[in-house]
């Protein structure tokens, strides 16, 4: 009949922190054989330990507070995350699936239709399911750090919550909400990794294209994709901070205006002078667009391809509306609070 | 019968702050963790030994009590007693139920019959 009492009491000890756990074994035990009339079988030590319950809910009861991976004060905020980012990024990362196994199944040269439909579908959805399992694992990683680094309890004050952080019943834009930032962060992470496998050649878009058949070239110059990694990395940087700052102050702060301009005015530069420099494309794709005519068929200004100029015009007004849209939503914060 | 669940819940609501009360009140000697369920459960409060194990350690760990090992039987028992700070807390808290109590009876109307 012992050892049935030791099991139960070291399956709840083992639940608990380590400094409890020869104490409450101690505890347990006696408190057991008190239980317990004299000379007791196994089913008398039955009744008694069933009448305490599991050995987990009897731990549960030990534990002063009741453990959370995720808080209820954060649950709905997660759930809101998780409710746009996985399907956002299952999507894209589905689509771009399908391009890679539609590519993979081209370079192969295979003619057989429904195997390459096969392969490009099953390349689509594991890319995508797994990217969105990339999504929520990094989603719920962020918000346990957030709940142990205690990001939203410094927030409360004393109080437990504070009148100036009540969204405008008029204006809900002038805050940020927090899966704003969260969010953000998910996806610019999940696409700058892309954007960097893209550049090492692992993505085949930078390789394929098709012409008389089937030829393979390289798109972009080895020296463009050479100079993308470091402008990916620090836009990735400069957009971290971006979101630390809109997860921090969760309103339209100077700080955040600051962080978002920077980050976009750094981006646009970096950007312009990469697409602007004269060897964008590979020598092999090229010498293709200038056999196939298609070179030729685009007006240049200035010795200056038309898609450039017109790429770079988009990027500066892109560049330039998110600045001017982040410096107005902070002037209205600023004077609506006055 | 449907209505049975959420009468367990308003039962369980109402009797669980005054179970730290009646701990406590029952603490004012020595007494080890068995003994105490017993004396509670003769006074019929709804007390079960998984729920007062756990209160005892808490409690004490909050320092409102404090706790012997003896040795001198031939098993040893944990003795628990209100501690100093115990004894204060166990008087405020019995006042705030006294005036409770005579709240409630004043706003459900004392032996009044409300049928």
């Amino acid at each position: 009949m012992n050892d049935l009492i030791e099991r139960y009491v070291c399956d709840v000890a083992r639940r608990l922190p380590e400094k409890d756990r020869e104490d409450v074994k101690k505890e347990l035990r006696s408190n057991i054989c008190d239980m317990l009339p004299e000379g007791a079988g196994d089913e008398e030590v039955k009744r008694v330990l069933y009448g305490l319950g599991s050995p987990a809910s009897l731990a549960e009861q030990y534990r002063s507070k009741p453990r959370y991976l995720i808080s209820p004060a954060y649950f709905d905020e997660y759930i809101r995350v998780l409710k746009w980012v996985l399907p956002l990024v299952g999507v894209v990362v589905m689509v771009i699936g399908f391009a890679v196994g539609a590519f993979d199944a081209a370079r192969e040269g295979s003619t057989n239709y429904a195997l390459v439909i096969g392969e490009i579908l099953s390349k689509g959805f594991s890319m995508g399911v797994s990217a969105a399992l990339q999504a929520l694992i990094w989603t719920t990683a962020g918000f346990v750090i957030a709940e142990h680094t205690g990001a939203k309890h410094e927030k409360m004050g004393e109080h437990g919550w504070r009148v100036e952080d009540l969204p405008d019943a008029r204006q809900e834009k002038k805050s940020i909400p927090l899966s704003e930032g969260i969010a953000e962060l998910i996806v610019t992470v999940i696409f700058s990794i892309l954007g960097l496998l893209f550049c090492a050649g692992r993505l085949p878009f930078a390789m394929v294209i098709f012409h008389n058949g089937l030829q393979f070239y390289q798109i972009f110059s080895e020296s463009f994709l050479a100079l993308c990694v470091p402008v990916i990395l620090v836009t990735l940087v400069l957009a971290i901070l971006m979101d630390i700052a809109k997860i921090r102050d969760r309103r339209w702060s100077p700080f955040v205006c600051t962080a978002v301009v920077v980050k976009s005015l750094v981006s646009m530069a970096m950007s312009l002078w990469l697409i602007n420099r004269p060897n964008l494309f590979s020598e092999a794709f090229r010498g293709f667009l200038s056999d196939t005519g298609v070179l030729g068929m685009l007006p240049s200004v200035d010795g200056k391809s038309v898609l450039v100029i017109a790429l770079s015009v988009l990027i500066i007004i892109g560049s330039v509306s998110e600045c001017v849209t982040a410096v107005k939503k902070t002037v209205e914060t600023a004077t609506g609070k006055k | 019968m449907p209505e049975l669940e959420p009468m367990q819940n308003f039962l369980t609501e109402l009797r669980r702050g005054s179970l730290t009360l009646a701990v406590l009140g029952s603490l004012r000697q020595p007494r080890y963790g068995y003994a105490l369920l017993q004396t509670l459960q003769e006074q019929n409060i709804d007390i079960e030994a998984n729920t007062l194990y756990p209160l005892l350690r808490r409690l004490e760990s909050q320092e409102l009590l404090t706790s012997d090992w003896d040795t001198s039987e031939s098993r040893p028992r944990k003795y628990y007693t209100l501690s100093r700070k115990g004894k204060e807390v166990f008087s405020r808290l019995l006042k705030e139920w006294e005036s409770m109590q005579a709240s409630i009876s004043a706003v459900c109307g004392k032996g009044e019959n409300h049928e």
